[in-house]
């Protein structure tokens, strides 16, 4: 009987994708040093800006990838 | 859809704009903090208002910048458009002598087709005159047609055709229900006339 080639499958499962680490700045670091949180925004993921208590602000980023067509 | 090209352009290639997104009622300053990176990075500034979802909540959010000095807020009546609803446009002082004439965007069914978006956004170039194919522009104020097209190295006919095409699409987009985007030009938000009663206080005459 012919049978088509198929491919192997993996015999073990694919470890899950580990998620990306999300980078934060605090508003006044956001202030005092604004270059460092454009690099911050430059990197994959973006940058959480928060304040003194931790509770987010905004979120920023200057993306590297393709954007949806939204405008 | 706006039916711009140059935003098409724009938001295709990376490192060419900053987007912040902003969660619920967010102070002038974290908005302004948004626009200065744009001015520092001499990018486009996008900020995404993901808490916005009613009329109301916008009219809140624009009282909140209204209260800052950077911020106007204006009430516009564009020429040969009757309508009963309330047309605002937006002000940011950029720092250089000019004020950014801000674009709106949002998801209500009075914006036109070509501002609508899954959320209330606020856009702005918040650099200069630095388009040098654009030479009728007012000298306080800029827009996205002063957007630094450097990176995109367009030549003058690149520049020519995308003008066409972008006017062709626009047109496109919004003849259909009677609407014409030379309306738009200094408007940020279209809102319902019963949002002009809570605006009262936060538009000065535009």
């Amino acid at each position: 009987m012919f049978t088509m080639p198929t491919t192997r499958r993996a015999t073990t499962p694919k470890p899950p994708r580990r998620s990306r680490k999300r980078r934060t700045i605090t508003i006044e670091e956001f202030d005092r040093d604004r270059s460092k949180a454009i690099a911050a925004a430059r990197k994959p993921g973006g940058v959480d800006v928060v304040d003194s208590t931790g509770k987010l602000r905004f979120y920023m980023v200057i993306p590297r990838g393709t954007l949806p067509e939204i405008l | 859809m706006t039916g711009c090209q140059f935003a098409r352009l724009i938001a295709q290639r990376r490192d060419r704009i900053v987007a912040a997104a902003f969660p619920g009622l967010v102070s002038e300053a974290d908005v302004s903090r948004v626009f200065e990176t744009g001015t520092d990075t001499h990018l486009p500034a996008f900020a995404v208002f993901t808490g916005i979802r009613t009329e109301t909540a916008l009219i809140e959010q624009l009282s909140v910048l209204a209260r800052g000095s950077r911020w106007r807020i204006t009430r516009e009546h564009p020429a040969g458009l009757i309508t009963d609803d309330v047309l605002i446009g937006v002000e940011w002082q950029i720092g250089n002598g000019c004020a950014s004439s801000v674009m709106g965007l949002a998801p209500f069914a009075t914006m036109p087709v070509t501002r609508r978006a899954p959320y209330v956004c606020l856009a702005a170039w918040p650099g200069g005159h630095d388009n040098p194919y654009w030479t009728r522009y007012d000298q306080d104020i800029v827009h996205f047609l002063d957007t630094d097209l450097t990176a995109l190295k367009l030549t003058t006919l690149k520049y020519r055709s995308l003008t066409k095409a972008s006017k062709a699409a626009s047109e496109l987009l919004l003849t259909d229900l009677g609407d014409d985007a030379r309306y738009y030009r200094r408007v940020a938000f279209r809102l319902q006339g019963a949002a002009a009663e809570s605006l009262r206080d936060v538009v000065v005459s535009g």
